[in-house]
């Protein structure tokens, strides 16, 4: 009888550790799947600074030294055209109504009219040129980034006041700027 | 004992994979062919593709005279060592029609695209090794009157002092500013060791010169 008692209950104990084992395995396999897909999900939203990308953008600042270049030494252009410009005042004024200075100021009155109007036109072009230059590159490479990183949905805010709060980690603004920088010279990542 | 040989096996192994094979003209032929990818770099932008790949000097002189005698190859690899050549595609992500083609609304700025990649484009090209520049100095544009989507321009560039492929130092930066699809500064990179690894060509008189 005490043995059969003794059986029983070794019997009951073994399956109880049993069902313990299976409840233990199961509510650390549920725990996992749910940390998995929570942290998953907060890793396949980030947002990225695009003004900073934009300024830290190796590109850019090529871009900006060569369009620099171009409207100083329009500068020079316009300056000189001033500076002839004035020249020919102090004639008018010394010489009265000298009609060929007069001509030759008005000439030069309308070259600087039209010069300053065209590298206006033209600096604007420029400028405009080589923004669309750099963001199709910088959107090339944050995309190619989203795709090795297997992002959902990278936000681009313009400054940081856009943003009230993100948890901390889903500002990637400085890992997509080396990024994009090791991409433009041409490294694969 | 045995961990030190196994130590040594494991440091000549080493030196023996990290150096160039010496092949036969047939076999280094074969080699550069099937090896086209890790000579070249590859880059997307929105839709074009751009790649540049190195071609050694000995490559370029047999693909041309793959039946010259040993003293013609020298002559023409002595002619043609002064400078480093590389070929450079353009060509669309849908591969399905040539860039140049590609957003032209008339066959003036076709033709104009034409001219620019025949005469104009070399002076946009240029290399960065050791942050230092080296001009385009000879340029063909491979004509094929749209035959095949992407456009094809081989390339001479100066060559740097004591430049070795063998024991090339630094990273070879290829740079095309464009100034045909308003893509800006394109710039690829082909690495160093991937120079290094070209086979040297077994060629008595040739490979004991260099």
């Amino acid at each position: 009888m005490i043995k059969k008692q003794s059986i029983g209950m070794g019997f009951k104990n073994v399956t109880l550790n049993k069902i313990l084992c299976i409840f233990i395995l199961q509510a650390a396999a549920i725990l996992f799947l749910f940390g998995w897909v929570f942290l998953k999900r907060s890793n396949d939203l980030i947002y990225i600074d695009n003004i900073s990308l934009y300024k830290s953008f190796k590109l850019t600042g090529e871009l900006e030294a060569k369009s620099q270049s171009i409207f100083s030494q329009r500068a020079h252009i316009l300056d000189s055209l001033e500076t002839n410009l004035e020249t020919l005042i102090g004639q008018i004024k010394d010489n009265g109504n000298n009609e060929l200075v007069s001509k030759n100021y008005e000439n030069a009155k309308e070259e600087l009219l039209l010069t300053r109007g065209r590298f206006n036109d033209d600096n604007a072009a420029i400028v405009q040129k080589f923004e669309d230059e750099i963001w199709t590159q910088l959107n090339q490479y944050v995309k190619d980034f989203g795709d090795e990183e297997k992002l959902d949905i990278i936000f681009g805010v313009a400054g940081k006041g856009n943003i009230m709060y993100a948890k901390e980690g889903i500002d990637r603004t400085e890992e997509v700027i080396n990024y994009v920088n090791r991409r433009y010279q041409g490294f694969n990542k | 004992m045995s961990t030190r040989i196994l130590i040594i096996i494991f440091i000549i192994f080493s030196f023996v994979s990290c150096s160039p094979k010496v092949l036969d003209a047939p076999d280094y032929v074969k080699w550069v062919k099937e090896n086209k990818a890790k000579i070249s770099a590859t880059k997307t932008i929105d839709d074009f593709v751009f790649s540049v790949e190195y071609q050694p000097t000995e490559f370029l002189v047999l693909s041309q005279m793959p039946n010259a005698s040993e003293e013609t190859f020298n002559k023409e690899v002595k002619e043609m060592n002064g400078l480093l050549y590389f070929v450079f595609k353009v060509g669309l992500k849908s591969g399905v029609e040539s860039p140049i083609k590609f957003g032209v609304t008339s066959s003036n700025e076709y033709q104009e695209r034409i001219t620019y990649f025949s005469f104009n484009v070399q002076k946009e090209l240029k290399l960065m090794i050791n942050s230092v520049t080296y001009n385009c100095v000879l340029h063909h544009f491979e004509r094929t009157y749209d035959m095949v989507p992407y456009v094809t321009c081989m390339l001479g560039f100066e060559k740097p002092e004591n430049y070795s492929q063998v024991l090339l130092q630094d990273d070879i930066q290829f740079i095309y500013n464009d100034k045909v699809w308003g893509l800006g500064t394109v710039k690829l990179l082909i690495k160093k060791n991937s120079i290094n690894r070209i086979p040297i060509l077994n060629i008595p008189s040739y490979a004991s010169e260099n």
